[in-house]
């Protein structure tokens, strides 16, 4: 695994050196932002007459699609490239002759990505000083919120996951885009089938368990579940594992 | 490698991944079936108590759990994982979820079995008045939104969530419902429907049944309409053996003596009673006629005034009602507790009154002091005669003999307890108008809601079991956010301002760096250790992988 990290800084300056990385990052910035300001002002209003229990904090990472209306403009051109446009290219050549496992490609190049989703994410910790800042006689569960950032970083790590193995089947980044996202669309899909589906039945219990909905209202809540970790480890294995087995069937024949 | 070698080697990389497919799901079963959930809050909200863990364990038998929350709903928020949690600790519960909205035939189901009454909100979402039913053979157990979630303050609410549950199931396991026994043959309020409307509770009665309380009527003066009561020892008391409030709900005509001895002696054993008693008929001087309660009503302190107050105060008059409606001033006391300004309520609604009569301290020989609990304002006074009523357009003219205000309309005592294993000694509240228990308070908005919350609030204090103490009261959790407009107007500077702009300056400040340094090798950053043997020919442009080629062009 020596040559993880020089591939892996590759990747990474490959990603913040293109216009494509900061465009992503304000856009997002600026949603995360406007979608933060809108909750502020909500429960600074009104919040007392909806009569539950919500918090801005669980209201921010549950309980709202724009987290994940986000996820799905963020993550397939984020991934789309990882493989694919290498691959389209040429230049995979020189990375697959190399005396570089298979693993180690595909590990160095979600790694890469992996960090700049969280870098991306990041500066939303900012809100939270901020927040407190506003209202300094306020509560703020700092442990909730680790909670809410650990279903952020385990729901992005899955769904990059799912685009870098897509990025790997295919040559073509608009095919590998359109994979991702519609693989992400029919995991939110399944997931809204727990609200339709009657409680109790193994089809709503699938979609409960697919649910990212469900898992992000719990880690907003600061609920950690185990339920939740397998999945989501499991989302992460095994398409790295089938990128893998892509890479070296290109590699090897 | 031959044909046949290689379609092996396919053919074994299939079953690797089919086999990953199925080790993942195999996985996810497993999990889903044997799991654990870890509470990060700082104040452990998800987590069950001991007592809590306690009363699970020990089911011995199934105890359902129905909640009519949809998804969205404000309650689901927090009754989910803490019901997830309940249900994690035994297998004995059944936690079913219902969608008023969706789930249609279930809804119904449910309002056959339990009485559910189903509305819309403004919104038009269908609201239910209990949100949660534990069930346990024929043993049920109502719980409301305030049962759930108590608003501390316009920021804060006190969930209550775990220890409503938990008192639910204990009680549908073993303990019995308060009953209120609402006495008949004095022109009440009715328990039953009647033909005219005003002379029946209506909908009172579903309310008190969703709040967990058992209603029967009962007479004084026969043995009582519940024949499957355990008779009491002294077949005097039989007809209010087992109740734990008797309600006089606006009696018209007089108690006998033998009525009031009766409730005196059941009283004084440790009964309580709610009396909504208002001015009588008039007899034929004009005088109202005494309701004949001063007997059961001595040992508390509490005498009835027999006159009718009128109040025409401008500040606390009702309009067109010539002063005989009127708001009055709460006093604190456990049941005015959310009705006192400035105390658990910051703005609590204000308690009208209708047709009243006044209460006076007595101090009989061994009768205990009471409270003072509603009182008018000093403008008011006490008509004790309503000779030529018939001819009062407005509000009655004050005679010199009509005692002047302030008057006392409802007062509360509490007795000594009779047995040391009792939860508290003989209570009483008496309220000197008979719309205390009249359907239109609870149907008032929330400003003026302040006779209901009187009522039921009278009414838990007098059937008050011991408290369920050993489920810890959960931390306050703030709701909402107390934020000037200059504190809104920073955060808006900073989250869609300057943190985006801070991203695009440094997004620029990397284009700048990179357009200096173009000529800078690239390569030795952008991956040397995986320099192909044979360096491959570059390729036309890279996309994200530029830099790479231009060092190497370099």
């Amino acid at each position: 695994m020596t040559s993880f990290w020089p591939i892996y800084k590759r990747e990474m300056f490959a990603f913040f050196v293109t216009p494509l990385a900061w465009v992503l990052i304000v856009v997002f910035l600026f949603t995360q932002g406007m979608h933060f300001y809108l909750l502020v002002d909500q429960f600074a209003h009104n919040a007392a007459e909806l009569g539950g229990d919500e918090t801005p904090l669980s209201a921010f990472f549950g309980n709202t699609v724009l987290l994940y209306m986000v996820l799905f403009v963020l993550v397939p051109p984020m991934t789309m490239r990882l493989f694919a446009e290498e691959r389209r290219s040429g230049t995979i050549e020189s990375l697959m002759t190399a005396p570089v496992s298979s693993a180690a490609v595909v590990l160095a190049k979600y790694a890469a990505a992996l960090t700049t989703y969280v870098a991306m994410w990041l500066p939303t910790v900012l809100y939270l000083v901020i927040l407190r800042r506003a209202d300094p006689d306020g509560q703020l569960d700092w442990r909730a919120a680790a909670s809410a950032y650990l279903g952020v970083l385990l729901v992005g790590a899955g769904y990059l996951a799912v685009g870098l193995c897509a990025s790997a089947l295919t040559r073509s980044q608009f095919l590998a885009m359109l994979f991702t996202a519609l693989v992400l669309l029919t995991l939110f899909i399944l997931g809204v089938g727990e609200f339709v589906t009657s409680d109790g039945t193994l089809l709503h219990d699938l979609c409960a368990h697919v649910s990212v909905w469900a898992h992000m209202n719990d880690f907003a809540s600061g609920l950690v579940d185990s339920r939740h970790l397998v999945f989501y480890g499991t989302m992460i294995a095994l398409p790295l594992f089938v990128a893998t087995r892509a890479v070296d069937a290109w590699r090897w024949g | 490698m031959t044909r046949r070698s290689g379609d092996g080697a396919r053919a074994l990389q299939l079953a690797g991944l089919a086999a990953a497919i199925v080790l993942a799901g195999v996985v996810n079963v497993l999990a889903a079936r044997h799991f654990t959930r870890w509470d990060w809050t700082a104040h452990k909200r998800w987590s069950i108590s001991p007592a809590t863990l306690e009363t699970l364990n020990a089911l011995d038998r199934p105890v359902e759990v129905w909640t009519v929350a949809g998804r969205g709903d404000p309650l689901e928020t927090g009754l989910r994982p803490l019901l997830a949690a309940y249900a994690a600790a035994t297998p004995r519960l059944g936690v079913r979820w219902i969608d008023p909205d969706r789930d249609a035939v279930q809804l119904v189901d449910l309002q056959r079995r339990f009485g559910l009454e189903a509305g819309r909100t403004e919104d038009g979402r269908v609201a239910t008045d209990a949100v949660v039913v534990v069930a346990s053979g024929d043993r049920h157990w109502f719980l409301t939104h305030e049962d759930l979630l108590a608003p501390s303050d316009d920021v804060h609410v006190r969930p209550r969530e775990e220890r409503a549950l938990t008192q639910a199931i204990r009680s549908v396991l073993g303990g019995d419902k308060a009953k209120l026994c609402f006495t008949v043959g004095h022109g009440e309020l009715a328990l039953e429907s009647t033909k005219d409307e005003r002379d029946s509770l209506g909908d009172v009665r579903d309310l008190l049944e969703k709040n967990n309380y058992e209603l029967a009527s009962v007479d004084l003066a026969a043995g009582g309409h519940e024949p499957s009561a355990p008779l009491a020892p002294s077949t005097r008391l039989a007809a209010l053996a087992g109740c734990s409030v008797v309600v006089l709900a606006g009696p018209r005509e007089p108690f006998t003596t033998d009525e009031a001895e009766r409730l005196r002696e059941w009283l004084l054993q440790g009964g309580s009673l709610l009396a909504a008693v208002g001015p009588s008929d008039a007899l034929e001087t004009g005088a109202l006629a005494p309701a004949g309660l001063d007997e059961a009503l001595a040992p508390f302190g509490i005498a009835l005034g027999n006159d009718v107050v009128h109040d025409i105060d401008g500040d606390v008059a009702i309009p067109e009602t010539h002063g005989e409606g009127f708001f009055v001033a709460v006093a604190p006391h456990p049941v005015t507790a959310s009705l006192v300004p400035g105390g658990a309520d910051a703005h609590p609604p204000r308690v009208a009154a209708f047709f009243a009569q006044s209460l006076r301290h007595v101090s009989p020989p061994g009768a205990v002091a009471s409270a003072d609990l509603l009182s008018t304002s000093a403008g008011a006074y006490a008509k004790a005669n309503i000779a030529g009523a018939a001819a009062w357009t407005g509000a009655p003219p004050r005679d010199p003999v009509d005692r002047g205000g302030p008057f006392v309309i409802a007062m509360a005592a509490e007795r000594p307890r009779v047995e040391t294993s009792a939860p508290h000694g003989p209570r009483v509240v008496v309220v000197g108008s008979r719309f205390a228990l009249a359907e239109d308070n609870w149907r008032q908005p929330r400003p003026l809601h302040g006779a209901a919350f009187f009522t039921d609030s009278a009414l838990s204090w007098l059937a008050a079991r011991p408290a369920v103490v050993d489920v810890p009261d959960r931390a306050e959790v703030a709701v909402a956010m107390r934020l000037s407009d200059d504190a809104r107007a920073e955060v808006r500077r900073y989250v869609l301002v300057l943190m985006p702009i801070a991203a695009v300056l440094l997004g620029v400040a990397v284009w700048a760096w990179r357009r200096s340094s173009e000529n800078a090798p690239y390569a030795r950053l952008a991956g040397s250790a995986v320099e192909p043997a044979e360096p491959a020919e570059p390729h036309e442009p890279r996309g994200p992988h530029e830099p790479q080629g231009k060092g190497r062009a370099a």
